[in-house]
């Protein structure tokens, strides 16, 4: 029960919404002549929050779809019965009426694009500009073999949105505990503090990685161009490292033909 | 580029409201409107899509060219066959639309200004889905694998995360809408990530908001002038839903494109809809509802293609609603009908328990 209480909160956050829904439902028990509308803005709705609380209903949605529960919440048509029910209640003063509400309604809530996830779009991708310029740098040319490159974690969730052309030797699945992945050395060592420049080249060699992508602010312990790993570009805030003990897939691939 | 917008509005507007014109076919003439059609022509089209999809997902990885070609084919046709319904139709009364409908009088001065913020404040809000941008992890999937199936061909045999090869991930690949989304920038020829952004918010936005004017047209029948108010209630909660990370409001507008997102505010919008419209039209003219019935049956496939797991939401929804009403009603035929509908359900919920 304290499980399904904690989704319930996280599930409201920081608003009123929830409350603001639960007197319109209350409302409309008492003022919606409308029996088939009753049933279904009310009525069920009602029904889903009781079931919602039930225990035995909670574990039984875990079988099936375990983190997901408070999906169930979704199932209560929220803002049209919010809607609906503050339509009534201003009656016929309109003007006033939608003012009111709508202070309410704005007071009760969370702009959407607040929080530290929502910021300006850089781009037409929406990815940030650094990630475009990086990967602009390092991509293979048109016709080319694909290239490996293993990044920061600030870059991983974006790098294949913009091209997938890059292939990374851990991905967002390595951020997750808990998700299905196998351990990496050489994310590992992105997390360090100060990272071994000999490790570092030494794994991303393994992980046939052509390029070292670093944060200007990681500390390397070490130097990476004497261990072949060449600097070949800068941004604000990433240095660009060709490793050239990898050579590219097609290079190798064409010498060896050649041979 | 007008190229590119041209296509778009011939994949994402035309074709959708052509095929349309099918389903809208067996409703009440009365209750036929350009919104209502588009809403069935997206419902139908992203459904039959899902049908397309998912056999080539499973038997042929580098499908992805026959399913583009499969999917304008059979849209293509059900356009044709809507735009002949509308000619016998036009032959046969004047007219496709019948507009005695109580809600098509005149509307009011203060009516129209309401409507007027309600459409300023629409397209603020699809700007800002254009000018801002939102961190979301899962993107790192189902982005990439959109941008994955465009450039590679290939159907959920690469993993997204990485790019390494590997064995269909079944779960995620029921669910269409990625390849949706690479189909859409195939034909347009713009970067999937792009269309996942941008254009798709651009056509869900409104496609939301026309399914709430359905509902609010059957909510306020003897009240009109109080729909433009309800749809900027509605407005205000979708801006400021973002109460947390969960809400329905929050999945609308941070991440548009995934199919949870769909799932919560489309799908579940569009089940409600329809039994509200179901209802209404019971006291109309009954033998209109198979109509509804055809696209509550697409919007259950519809539901599978956003999300395999969430097909126990709308069942449950469509369940729990069917018994409370044909109790309330005393009438067994309604939890039939409804389960009846509810088979793409069952089927897509079988193979994920087996998977």
């Amino acid at each position: 029960m304290t499980e399904i209480l904690e989704i319930f909160k996280s599930y409201n956050g920081t608003g009123y919404y929830c409350l603001l829904f639960l007197a319109a439902v209350l409302y409309l028990w008492f003022v919606e002549e409308d029996r088939h509308l009753k049933l279904i803005l009310c009525v069920v709705p009602t029904i889903i929050q009781v079931l919602f609380f039930i225990p035995y209903f909670y574990m039984g949605y875990n079988s099936l779809d375990e983190g997901t529960y408070y999906r169930i919440l979704w199932l209560m048509p929220m803002t049209l019965v919010i809607a609906y029910a503050a339509c009534k209640v201003i009656g016929s003063y309109t003007k006033a009426g939608l003012i009111i509400v709508s202070i309410i309604l704005v007071l009760s809530g969370t702009w959407v694009y607040s929080g530290i996830n929502a910021s300006r779009a850089e781009n037409v991708y929406h990815i940030p500009d650094e990630v475009v310029e990086v990967c602009d740098m390092i991509k293979p040319a048109e016709g080319k073999e694909r290239v490996w490159a293993s990044f920061p974690i600030s870059m991983i969730h974006y790098v294949r949105q913009y091209t997938t052309t890059i292939q990374m030797p851990f991905g967002r699945d390595n951020l997750v505990p808990g998700w299905d992945h196998i351990d990496n050395p050489l994310y590992d060592l992105y997390l360090q503090d100060v990272i071994n420049a000999d490790a570092l080249v030494s794994e991303a060699t393994k992980y046939y990685c052509n390029y070292i992508i670093l944060e200007k602010t990681q500390t390397i312990d070490g130097s990476l161009e004497a261990l072949g790993a060449n600097l070949v570009g800068t941004t604000q805030n990433y240095y660009v490292y060709r490793n050239t003990r990898v050579p590219f897939w097609d290079v190798e691939t064409e010498t060896e033909t050649e041979n | 580029m007008i190229v590119s917008i041209f296509l778009l509005i011939l994949i994402l507007v035309i074709m959708p409201f052509c095929v349309g014109l099918v389903p809208a076919y067996f409703i009440d003439r009365r209750k036929r409107r350009i919104s209502l059609v588009y809403v069935f022509g997206m419902i139908v089209s992203l459904a039959i899509f899902q049908l397309i999809a998912v056999p080539v997902i499973i038997n042929k990885g580098d499908g992805f060219r026959l399913i583009i070609t499969l999917f304008l084919i059979i849209t293509g046709v059900l356009s044709v066959v809507g735009i002949a319904l509308v000619a016998i139709e036009v032959r046969k009364y004047g007219t496709p639309i019948n507009r005695t409908d109580e809600i098509s009088v005149p509307k009011t001065k203060e009516e129209k200004i309401y409507w007027i913020i309600f459409i300023a404040l629409v397209v603020i809000q699809i700007l800002l889905s254009c000018f801002m941008q939102y961190f979301d992890g899962d993107d790192a999937y189902y982005v990439v694998e959109s941008l994955l199936t465009n450039e590679t061909d290939t159907l959920y045999r690469i993993k997204p995360y990485t790019g390494l090869s590997t064995g269909m991930d079944l779960r995620h690949a029921m669910a269409s809408m990625p390849v949706w989304i690479a189909y859409i920038a195939r034909i347009s020829g713009i970067h999937s990530t792009i269309v996942s952004h941008i254009v798709v918010p651009i056509v869900m936005l409104p496609l939301l908001y026309m399914i709430y004017y359905q509902c609010g047209r059957i909510l306020f029948r003897k009240e009109r002038k109080k729909l433009p108010i309800f749809m900027i209630f509605v407005w205000i909660m979708y801006m400021f839903g973002n109460v947390s990370i969960y809400t329905n409001a929050t999945f609308m507008m941070t991440r548009t494109w995934q199919g949870k997102a769909m799932l919560a505010n489309l799908v579940l919008l569009t089940v409600i809809w329809i039994l509200l419209a179901l209802f209404e039209t019971e006291r109309l003219v009954k033998e209109w509802r198979l109509g509804y019935y055809i696209i509550l049956f697409f919007t259950n496939i519809l539901a599978a293609m956003c999300s395999t797991a969430s097909v126990f939401l709308v069942a449950m929804l469509l369940g729990l609603s069917g018994i409370v009403l044909g109790i309330a009603k005393k009438n067994i035929q309604i939890p039939l009908k409804l389960m009846i509908t509810c088979t793409p359900l069952a089927i897509y919920g079988a193979m994920f328990i087996l998977i």
